[in-house]
């Protein structure tokens, strides 16, 4: 079928099951990486390889990081009074974006959606309960997305934690409903992190 | 008015105005369902004067995706709708009365899109909802699992908070048009509305309301759970229609079923005037077959007085002997061009 020497044709392949990249990007890329030196393609293909080996998940927070536990759950001068609980890791760089924030992170891998087979069994929370059973945390911010599912999420979480005597609260909605996090600006999310809510 | 035989293209010029006030189709809910078989993309572009203001809307549909332009510039839905505002009546638009309540409740919240801020983005929050718990109950429901009901209360919640919002939304609405219905226009006959819900059954202030939704919910959830069907809530509202005392689907005749639908389209267009100071443009699409000749005499004086109207027929000569001054165009295989008046070949 391909036109390619085999090669060219199998980095097609594989560029192409990448998210965002079609047929023409694939071809660009790979033609792309043809020309740089072979230095750079083995910088590249280390590059690749070093993320699938190095980096695992925090066994505390589930942040994707080099060393466990991760740099915000080791660093002192971040406060183990509140958590701020996030769908995705990438939801972590918009909040500490803002600068206002130092205290914990908790990622949980998702949020609940049944239409997608994903209930509290399928999100990362065990590990979160047995943080706030040791005792320091007074406050858990639920920074989930501001769209159905991030709010069901935020409700669900703060009738498991609400019992266990730890403030809940909820950031402002200062967001544009239906959004994700990720497209936040720091403003945006500077005010939502000031003006969170009781839950 | 546009005539010409059918299959010409009548529908398609009003269906072309409808695509520049809303950024979609009446015939299809599929925007790549408006590109002509074969073809890769379709665009309408139109003018609108509004207070002397003109505004140059457009929109590009290809099978990947939409474009709305203003001022031939690409913005989003909040900016684009608004510009432009139309009611349009067709036979389809009948379902209103015979169909079923899904109908009714469409036609409200069509109406209400453009006098109620928000009302689209939290019906479609409280339909994901639904969704979502319906999902979870038939999970239930398959699996002999032990009910968590802080989970099911979690997208109760999200179903209570919009749902209370679009009840009250809707009634206030309901409220609206029934002080609007024209007084007398089709006779002496009386058209009344009546909004109906089972999850408040007299939608009051907003706390009532969620208060008696969340218990109905409760009180359901039993039976939800055994239905795998969430029972309660605004998307099994209706609204009631009776002409002088009567069901007007079962007892009113095709002609009085069309004429208390015009009404209900007049009283929407007074409300989108409270609103926004002006009334919508107003098209019919095959007028001879929606109404007879006295009916559409009244019909047409009611609104040549408010607003602009297209009206389409395939017989050219009825609508001019009852409408004088009409402009009118002739629709053959898809061109459109100026008739000359009636005894006045000399115009333009
Ligand atoms: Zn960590």
């Amino acid at each position: 079928m391909s036109d390619y020497a085999e090669p060219i044709s199998r980095l097609i392949e594989e560029l192409r099951k990448l998210p965002g990249i079609g047929q023409k990007s694939a071809q660009r890329l790979a033609y792309s990486i043809l020309r740089r030196s072979r230095e750079d393609a083995e910088r590249l293909s280390r590059a690749i390889l070093d993320v699938k080996e190095k980096i695992r998940y925090c066994s505390r927070c589930n942040n994707l990081s080099d060393q466990d536990p991760c740099h915000f759950c080791v660093n002192p001068n971040r406060s183990p009074e509140t958590i701020c609980v996030v769908e995705e890791p990438n939801n972590i760089l918009s909040i500490e974006k803002t600068r206002e924030y130092h205290g914990q992170f908790h990622v949980l891998h998702g949020a609940l959606s049944p239409i997608n087979g994903i209930g509290p069994d399928e999100l990362r929370l065990k590990n979160l309960l047995a943080r706030l059973k040791e005792g320091n945390v007074k406050e858990i911010i639920i920074a989930t997305n501001p769209n159905v599912e991030g709010e069901a999420t935020a409700i669900y979480l703060a009738k498991l934690i609400k019992p266990l005597g730890v403030k809940v609260t909820r950031i402002a909605l200062g967001l544009p409903v239906g959004s994700d996090l990720e497209f936040a600006d720091e403003v945006t999310m500077c005010r939502a992190m000031e003006g969170r809510r009781e839950l | 008015m546009l005539f010409g035989r059918n299959a010409q293209g009548k529908t398609n010029v009003l269906e072309a105005i409808y695509i520049l006030a809303y950024g979609k189709s009446f015939r299809t809910v599929v925007a790549r369902d408006c590109i002509q078989h074969g073809e890769k993309l379709c665009g309408v572009e139109g003018v609108v004067e509004k207070q002397s203001v003109e505004r140059d809307l457009g929109v590009a549909i290809s099978s990947r995706e939409k474009k709305l332009m203003l001022h031939r510039k690409s913005v989003g839905w909040a900016e684009f709708v608004g510009n432009l505002h139309v009611a349009a009546f067709t036979s389809e638009h009948l379902g209103v009365i015979r169909g079923g309540p899904g109908e009714r409740r469409a036609f409200l919240d069509r109406a209400m899109v453009t006098v109620c801020p928000g009302h689209i983005a939290r019906l479609a929050a409280y339909t994901r909802a639904l969704r979502q718990r319906n999902k979870l109950l038939s999970f239930y429901q398959r699996q002999d699992r032990r009910v968590d009901d802080s989970l099911i209360e979690a997208w109760e919640e999200k179903l209570i908070v919009e749902g209370t919002q679009i009840l009250r939304d809707r009634a206030r609405y309901v409220e609206a048009l029934k002080g609007r219905l024209p007084d007398k226009l089709f006779g002496d006959d009386t058209l009344t509305l009546q909004y109906i819900s089972n999850a408040a059954l007299e939608p009051g202030d907003g706390e009532e309301i969620e208060w008696e939704f969340r218990e109905r919910l409760s009180e359901k959830r039993t039976a939800d759970l055994r239905s795998g069907f969430t029972s309660v809530g605004p998307h099994r509202d209706d609204l009631k229609l009776f002409l002088n005392g009567k069901p007007l689907a079962e007892f009113g005749s095709a002609g009085e079923q069309r004429s208390s639908l015009l009404s209900l389209y007049f009283a929407q267009m007074e409300a989108h005037k409270e609103v926004h100071g002006f009334y919508p443009v107003f098209m019919v699409d095959d007028v001879e077959a929606e109404l007879d000749s006295e009916r559409m005499k009244r019909f047409l004086g009611h609104l040549a007085q408010r607003t602009q109207v297209f009206l389409t027929t395939a017989r050219e000569t009825s609508v001019a002997e009852i409408a004088a001054g009409v402009r009118r165009y002739e629709v053959r295989s898809g061109t459109i061009a100026p008739a000359p008046a009636e005894g006045d070949a000399d115009l333009d």
